[in-house]
């Protein structure tokens, strides 16, 4: 559980760091003027980034909170996992298609709430290893 | 009761990730109004190049009020030569129409009637003006390159 716990917090810390930073990074492109013009995909992408990252804080809230019923343990792992995924993919292709290689740090936040995810998957399977081990 | 929130939690799971992807690839894929604008351009001032794969646009502004458009870009010629441009063009029912000449160079364009007053100093205080005006987009030069090349 502390495994779980660690990696949520981790999401949840990558998730908050992940809005603030694309907030700061429109902003710098849009009002200080950086050579590149905010152009459709990176306001498109970088709304699929805020609405993603906004739903993982939610679920590590709730997670934190205690509010997951244990049932819905596995379905929370696999969500955070794979929004987690669709988090680092979108900014891979968003900085593929237009951003220059310099601001390639911004993607360190999507590693943080990866990392997290695989955490918060792999403490379900610690447990499930020691309830097993006890039943033996 | 908690069969129902399953359910519903795994389709809007589903429908997030399929709406993320299906956008960022589709944004990815698809240039934009401005992009349709100057890739129709390059097409058509493609046809002049011999070597075509070289033609490459390091900038590109358009400013669809004023009608004016500045892009630099470059490319070999004939000899092989590296031949770099940084021209205004006019705009003209959301075409680039008209080249009015390149802001570095000393060539004197063969300008149709009505183009006449197109001076040198003339094009580089439109092309000040055109680079300060608030509505004037600035076109990204590695997405136009990628669009290009499809």
């Amino acid at each position: 559980m502390k495994t779980k716990r660690t990696g949520t917090i981790l999401c949840l810390v990558g998730n908050i760091l992940n809005i603030i930073g694309f907030i700061i990074f429109i902003l710098y492109f849009k009002t200080l003027g950086s050579g590149i013009s905010v152009n459709t995909e990176m306001i498109v992408d970088g709304l699929i980034i805020v609405i993603d990252s906004a739903i993982m804080i939610a679920l590590s809230i709730l997670f934190l909170k205690g509010k997951i019923n244990k049932d819905l343990m596995k379905l929370y792992s696999i969500s955070m996992l794979l929004l987690s995924i669709t988090l680092f993919a979108v900014l891979c292709i968003l900085f593929l298609s237009s951003v220059l290689c310099c601001y390639m740090i911004y993607i360190v936040f999507p590693i943080i709430s990866l990392v997290g995810s695989i955490m918060i998957l792999a403490g379900k399977e610690k447990n499930e290893v020691k309830e097993t081990k006890k039943d033996n | 009761m908690l069969k129902r929130i399953k359910r519903i939690w795994i389709v809007s799971l589903i429908i997030i990730i399929a709406i993320s992807f299906g956008l960022s690839i589709y944004l990815y894929n698809t240039p934009d109004e401005n992009e349709k604008i100057l890739i129709n351009w390059a097409n058509e001032r493609m046809k002049d190049i011999t070597y075509k794969n070289t033609f490459k646009i390091q900038e590109a502004e358009i400013n669809k009020e004023k009608g004016y458009c500045i892009i630099s870009y470059h490319y070999d010629d004939e000899q092989g030569e590296n031949q770099s441009c940084r021209e205004v063009w006019k705009m003209e029912d959301n075409e680039i129409k008209t080249n009015l000449g390149d802001l570095g160079g000393t060539k004197v364009m063969d300008l149709p009637i009505g183009y006449l007053n197109y001076t040198s100093d003339k094009l580089k205080e439109i092309a000040t003006e055109i680079e300060n005006d608030s509505k004037t987009v600035s076109l990204d030069s590695n997405r136009l390159t990628r669009l290009l090349e499809k």
